[in-house]
């Protein structure tokens, strides 16, 4: 839930907003944007595609709000609406989406040394570090452990609102999320044997 | 139980998925297990790392700009008139 706003305060603007109000479809995307650029952001790896995916999320939700039967649910629902947006795009471009965080043209490069202005050069060089150890790790990732990993520790969501949001059951999200761990300690681990 | 199966427990008190009698349940496990010990340590430091040290970025504006100029687009003052509509325009004598 995000933390601006009670449950009952969001299915009051889901309600406006599905009966047409502009003014409350904008709440809805400065409450949610953040959470689900980043989550994007992680699931397709790029910060890049993260933009135009948030975007398409968005108004996906635009033109099918009127259709959510449970205002109340629309968190869940947006987050699925999020995750297929990206493993649509990803089944297009029948490819991991993996970014060069060697190449200073990368985006993601881009916008940690916009917002790193001021900032000790060494902590740039960490962020990158570690964005391209949690990069690797996370991209090693099948997708139906990556998603349910991502709503869990970047996200922080519990398990019940995961399972709604993949549509798996409790035991299925409990174990792919353990199994996701496996493999993270894993590409890590051979991830820091390659640096050394 | 089998280590695999209390690691999947582990697993699920690094996510605060567990209820307090199960927690402490898992917790008694730990303290007399050094597998599942050292799997809990490496974790949770692995969870920690990735929860306090994993940037989070602010969305563009440029990505709400997008939004409003698709939805206004769409929106009925802005769409080009009706095919009929705009045969008669073209024959509208000035």
């Amino acid at each position: 839930m995000s933390s601006d706003v009670s449950q009952e305060e969001l299915t009051e603007i889901v309600e406006r907003a599905r009966e047409g109000s502009l003014e409350d479809f904008q709440r809805l995307y400065s409450l949610f944007a953040k959470p689900i650029f980043n989550f994007i952001w992680r699931l397709a790896g790029s910060p890049d595609d993260a933009e135009d995916l948030t975007q398409d999320t968005f108004l996906k939700v635009y033109s099918e709000l009127k259709n959510l039967r449970e205002p109340a649910q629309f968190r869940f629902w947006l987050y699925r609406i999020a995750r297929n947006e990206v493993y649509q795009k990803l089944r297009k471009s029948q490819r991991k989406t993996e970014i060069s965080l060697d190449s200073e043209d990368s985006p993601l490069f881009n916008i940690l040394a916009d917002e790193s202005i001021g900032l000790d050069p060494e902590k740039v060089a960490l962020s990158r570090e570690l964005n391209e150890v949690i990069d690797t790790a996370l991209s090693s990732l099948k997708p139906k452990y990556r998603d349910v990993f991502v709503l869990a520790v970047f996200e922080k969501m519990t398990y019940e609102d995961i399972s709604k949001v993949v549509g798996r059951t409790l035991l299925s999200v409990k174990t792919d999320i353990y199994r996701g761990r496996l493999a993270i300690k894993e590409a890590i681990t051979s991830y820091m044997k390659e640096k050394q | 139980m089998s280590c695999e199966l209390w690691k999947l427990e582990i697993s699920a008190l690094l996510d605060g998925a567990l209820d307090a009698n199960q927690e402490a349940e898992v917790n008694r496990h730990i303290s007399c297990c050094a597998e599942c010990r050292s799997f809990f340590q490496e974790h949770s430091r692995l969870t920690h790392f990735f929860r306090e040290s994993a940037p989070v970025l602010d969305p563009p504006e440029i990505i709400w700009q997008g939004i409003e100029d698709r939805i206004a687009s769409r929106s009925p003052e802005s769409e080009s008139p009706a095919p009929l509509e705009s045969i008669l325009s073209w024959l509208r004598v000035p």
